[in-house]
């Protein structure tokens, strides 16, 4: 912020002077705020590929960074070695262990910098929709019932499945509070009233799965969010929903950044408001559902991520939400090393939130991060 | 041809009706003063004439089509509005503000051409702001924040540009500044419709004056006939001194508030 400052006063110089020109389009703090972009896009890309092979090296079985390149070489060329217990490692857990929480990761940052820009609001954040206890309430009871254990992907889609019924319970509520119209009061009340009851009937099947030591165990660990034991199919089942999802938001960028300027002015330059909120919800119904069907419910990367971001970039969508989704990739993959590196039985959503609340708390302490009213 | 036509528009929000049966058109190279006290409906009608509300009777036509045919964004080509409350708090730089009143003209992932680089320029240069342009709009003040969206809608070069209370807030200078800006974009053949609670300054400027009250349009005329001394104590509830200068415009000299008969 300081250097913009100081690029419109060296700007504005010129300009005053030469009044009988016109001023160009490309001053000195354009092409500035450019080459931020360009180094954020870089470091975000490079930080994804580090974090990536970080967490394809740090676990309990000692591999070498020779053993992860190789494991990958003879994967990509579908050759792998079913006999080298490395190979498996590093292709069948490690691997969608950290592409599973890479895109979980990145979905939960999109649908904060969707949310943040739509309701003009940065507290908003992916939980305020009601979607995510949805999820979680369908995993625990696909846990209780004994589906979990038929099949690797029973979970999740039963998660998935429940996100989406909540959304669609939530929309129509809604909607036919509203008459046809979705409102946005409207719409996050039904969702924190749906969240009530989802949070109810969750803490239900928890308390009575504890008369069994093992189910129960299962609920409340799912429960605290981690990615302990994610697979392939967790990767399949999520990731397309999550990278549809989030093109769709990237899509309406401009309409978002117009959001920013008042429902009327936005209404003015060409945006179908109500249209466009309605389209941003689903969106991030279907990203959010997605990504806690997959990794559980882990906290703090939606509200966190976009803040740092905009803080670092600015708050035009375009920039804002792809690289939302690298941050919030990298974000949680780190998180997940972190948690494994400390014990192997810490779930991942007890770092993000350790690590991104008091970072988050330092911003608010230095006037950073600007709450509204 | 008019540019925007509206003809025995009726409208009330769910309740008691705030005007009814309001018929006017403007055309190109007018500029406009809306007129009428507190609660009149001089944002409504701004917002049923961009299509933000559909009058339970009557009808609005933008250049000869009916609005209610149009879509968002083809409205968006050809009116602007400036509203009234317009948010202070966005988190973008000037230039980029008011670079999204190039949106109606971009395709959804269409990078901005030369041409929306210099309308933009061109709409910094008209509001003062080109010096700000790259400040984020939090750090300015309110006057500077609402030059930058005057800036917006004018940079979406559409033919209709409606501005309320464009210049409350605005110091002296830079109040007869809009005011000249407003002339000058309607003297470039386009229509100017905008709500004032100036009067003078309305009387001073402005080729027509259309006057809400009362629920009804209850006259559209020069400010010479529109702005007399008996409407101000009828309409207004003020005593005023009113003479005409030489150039045929009304000059106003407020006394004293009345009182408003009902």
């Amino acid at each position: 912020m300081s250097s913009a400052r100081a690029g419109s006063r060296s700007g504005a110089a010129p300009d005053n002077a030469a009044s009988t020109e016109k001023p160009t389009p490309g001053t000195p703090a354009r092409a500035r705020f450019r080459l931020r972009v360009v180094t954020g896009f870089a470091l975000v890309l490079l930080a994804a590929v580090g974090a990536v092979v970080l967490g394809l090296l740090v676990g309990p079985a000692h591999l070498s960074v020779t053993d992860v390149v190789g494991a990958l070489a003879r994967r990509i060329a579908g050759k792998v070695d079913p006999l080298s217990w490395r190979d498996t490692v590093v292709v069948g857990v490690r691997m969608p262990r950290v592409l599973v929480g890479f895109v979980a990761g990145g979905a939960l940052a999109v649908a904060g910098a969707a949310l943040q820009g739509l309701f003009r609001n940065p507290l908003a954040e992916p939980g305020v929709l009601g979607i995510s206890s949805g999820a979680s309430l369908g995993a625990v009871l696909a846990i209780y019932f004994h589906l979990a254990g038929r099949a690797v992907w029973l979970l999740p889609a039963c998660a998935f499945v429940a996100a989406a019924v909540d959304a669609v319970v939530v929309f129509a509520i809604a909607a036919h509070q509203g008459r046809g119209r979705v409102f946005t009061a409207t719409l996050l009340l039904v969702g924190v009233a749906v969240m009530a009851l989802n949070v109810s009937l969750t803490t239900f099947v928890l308390s009575i799965s504890l008369a069994s030591y093992d189910v129960g165990r299962q609920v409340m660990y799912w429960l605290l969010g981690s990615l302990e034991g994610r697979t392939w199919d967790h990767l399949l089942l999520g990731g397309p929903a999550i990278l549809l999802g989030t093109v769709v938001i990237a899509a309406h960028a401009r309409d978002l950044d117009a959001l920013l300027l008042g429902e009327v002015s936005a209404q003015s330059v060409g945006v179908d408001v109500s249209r466009v909120r309605l389209r941003m919800m689903i969106a991030s119904a279907l990203v959010v559902g997605a990504a806690v069907a997959v990794a559980g419910p882990i906290g703090f990367v939606g509200l966190l991520v976009p803040h740092v971001l905009r803080l670092a970039v600015g708050a035009r969508h375009a920039v804002l939400v792809p690289l939302s989704f690298f941050g919030g990739g990298v974000f949680l993959v780190i998180a997940d090393i972190v948690a494994r590196a400390l014990s192997v039985d810490v779930p991942v959503g007890v770092v993000t939130a350790a690590v991104g609340a008091p970072i988050f708390l330092a911003l608010l302490i230095r006037r950073r991060v600007e709450v509204a009213g | 041809m008019s540019l925007v036509e509206v003809s025995g528009a009726t409208f009330g929000y769910r309740g008691p009706t705030v005007f009814r049966d309001v018929s006017f058109s403007v055309g190109a190279g007018e500029l406009v003063g809306l007129c009428g006290p507190n609660g009149a409906g001089k944002s409504t009608l701004l917002r049923l004439m961009l299509g933000l509300h559909a009058p339970s009777a009557g009808r609005v036509t933008l250049a000869g089509t009916a609005l209610a045919g149009l879509s968002r964004r083809e409205i968006a080509r050809h009116a602007a509005l400036l509203p009234q409350d317009a948010p202070g708090d966005v988190p973008l730089s000037v230039r980029e503000a008011v670079a999204l009143g190039r949106l109606p003209h971009l395709g959804r992932l269409q990078p901005e051409t030369e041409a929306d680089l210099a309308a933009v320029a061109r709409a910094l240069e008209a509001t003062d702001t080109t010096a700000l342009a790259e400040r984020p709009l939090t750090e300015l003040s309110g006057g500077e924040r609402h030059r930058v969206h005057l800036a917006r809608a004018l940079a979406q070069e559409a033919p209709l540009l409606l501005l309320d209370e464009p210049i409350a807030g605005l110091d002296i200078a830079h109040q007869l500044a809009a005011m000249d800006l407003l002339r000058a974009t309607a003297d470039a053949d386009r229509a100017v419709v905008v709500a004032l609670h100036d009067l003078a300054l309305a009387a001073r400027r402005c080729d027509r004056i259309l006057l809400l009250a009362g629920g009804v349009l209850a006259a559209d005329a020069t400010p010479a006939q529109v702005l007399t001394a008996d409407t101000l104590a009828r309409v207004f509830g003020v005593r005023a001194d009113v003479r005409i200068d030489a150039g045929g415009r009304p000059v106003l000299d407020v006394l004293d508030a009345i009182g408003r008969p009902t």
